[in-house]
């Protein structure tokens, strides 16, 4: 995948320390654009700083790491919906100022979308976010994300620690939106078996390191299902 | 960057503070206890013959100390409630994502000084009514509280800064600098006290012929741009610190 319109996310030789601790060591890889692709791995893999490094929270040591084509910085996050992990909600707010908040502050977001989101997410406008359970808050952070009409969607994690029927309402919001938009859409996650449907493109990531890469239909027909593979892998 | 959201940005940490003082019913409690030892303090020690509504305008030490927790407060509330994720990846520089954070605390600490200025003027007039010419003057009152009002705007923005900073190193890879930084804003303190008593040549006079001397010496004024600065290069710091340093 040598073709920068087809690749939305580049990595080449990327390595971030903490300390003495390496989060990413050498990390090559290229995400498809337009394809949903899951990045998985176990706990500490290096997920979540990959996730953090494509909005520019944080900068690699060494390597070269592209985002639609662009070096990572706040003026590229006007084209990229992040969710981030373990993330919350600003709990003075109810959904209607969560709204008021996307509106006004992040370029691209549709109000119209967002409300029929909300709508299918079973949630109110008039609802508190403190208050709201951790699904529902979940929810409605899922919502804000998935109402923006920009490149690139990138979810780290939505469906920690939610219970099984938000986590069922989410995937299917996620299907409704990915069918309906050409985005990339870039997903970390631990719930493989009912994630798996989504994917186009997978990366396993461990210790830092991309350890396998590739389109997820192959992938099947060589190795079995993406829960499979991840046994293989990590079991 | 779309219409207003600067402003936006704003009114929302202003939101959160007064969201805050909503919920907190412990702030009306102290603030009821404390209005309540003012009109006391008058009632009682009123009758003393060196009593003076001014000298309560030394309890103004407190607003560097107030604007730095307020400073603190706004940043820190982004990781203990986990919404930083969001606000660091909003697409604007640090520079105004920080800024709307400085100038929310600055608006909340003017709106605070306001109420306390007056509240001292209101127990200044009780004072003068119940006292006579003994104590300050309306206008000499004014006249003071004026003077400590712009020595004060002059001083927050370095406490305010200060308090960013901490905030912001505490959460990066410099967290080493942190116990510097405490130290840095005990100097600070200092420094706003010192400048607060016009560089020790003001003292607060209990009787109306010295209160009528009573004026900051011109070269305190001159004090405040290097204090600027220096909050300006702290903030240019915090800047920095955010954009290139956060630790997740």
């Amino acid at each position: 995948m040598n073709d920068t319109a087809n690749v939305a996310i580049r990595a080449e030789d990327v390595c971030k320390s903490y300390g003495s601790r390496q989060a990413i060591r050498n990390l090559n890889m290229a995400v498809p654009a337009h394809s949903v692709t899951a990045i998985l791995g176990p706990n500490g893999a290096g997920k979540s700083t990959l996730m953090r490094m494509i909005t520019g929270m944080e900068t690699p040591d060494t390597g070269t790491f592209s985002v639609l084509g662009r070096k990572p910085s706040w003026e590229l996050n006007r084209w990229i919906a992040y969710l981030p992990d373990r993330a919350q909600w600003y709990s003075h707010h109810m959904v209607e100022h969560a709204l008021e908040w996307a509106r006004t502050l992040q370029p691209g977001f549709n109000e119209m979308r967002a409300r029929d989101l909300m709508v299918t997410l079973d949630l109110d406008a008039s609802m508190k976010v403190e208050g709201m359970s951790k699904g529902e808050e979940a929810r409605l952070m899922l919502a804000l994300c998935l109402a923006r009409d920009v490149p690139l969607l990138v979810l780290d994690e939505p469906f920690s620690g939610i219970d099984m029927i938000s986590r069922e309402r989410i995937v299917a919001a996620l299907i409704d939106s990915f069918s309906e938009r050409e985005q990339t859409v870039l997903i970390s996650t631990h719930e493989i078996a009912e994630t798996e449907s989504l994917f186009d493109y997978a990366v396993f990531v461990d210790k830092g390191v991309a350890v396998l890469a590739g389109d997820v239909e192959r992938m099947r027909a060589e190795r079995g299902s993406l829960q499979q593979v991840y046994r293989q892998l990590y079991g | 960057m779309p219409k207003g959201a600067f402003r936006y940005l704003i009114k929302h940490e202003i939101i959160a503070e007064m969201g805050r003082i909503r919920q907190g019913k412990w702030i009306w409690f102290y603030a009821v206890f404390i209005l309540l030892l003012a009109g006391a303090s008058v009632a009682v020690w009123g009758y003393d013959e060196n009593y003076d509504p001014s000298y309560f305008l030394f309890t103004a030490y407190m607003f560097p100390f107030m604007i730095f927790g307020f400073a603190v407060r706004t940043l820190k509330r982004e990781w203990n409630g986990g919404t930083s994720g969001w606000w660091l990846t909003l697409p604007y520089s640090r520079v105004l994502l920080l800024g709307a954070k400085a100038i929310a605390a600055f608006v909340q600490i003017v709106a605070c000084m306001v109420v306390y200025f007056a509240i001292v003027m209101l127990l200044g007039v009780y004072s003068r009514i119940m006292f006579g010419a003994r104590v300050t003057s309306i206008s000499g009152l004014f006249d003071l509280e004026a003077q400590l009002f712009a020595v004060l705007l002059g001083i927050v923005p370095l406490m305010l800064v200060i308090g960013l900073l901490i905030v912001a190193v505490r959460r990066s890879r410099m967290k080493w600098l942190v116990p510097l930084l405490w130290i840095v804003m005990g100097v600070g303190g200092n420094l706003s006290g010192w400048m607060m008593t016009g560089g020790g040549g003001l003292i607060i006079a209990g009787t109306e012929k010295e209160l009528a001397l009573i004026s900051y010496p011109p070269s305190l004024w001159i004090w405040i741009v290097p204090v600027w600065a220096v909050a300006a290069l702290l903030f240019a710091a915090t800047v920095r610190v955010c954009n290139k340093h956060l630790q997740a």
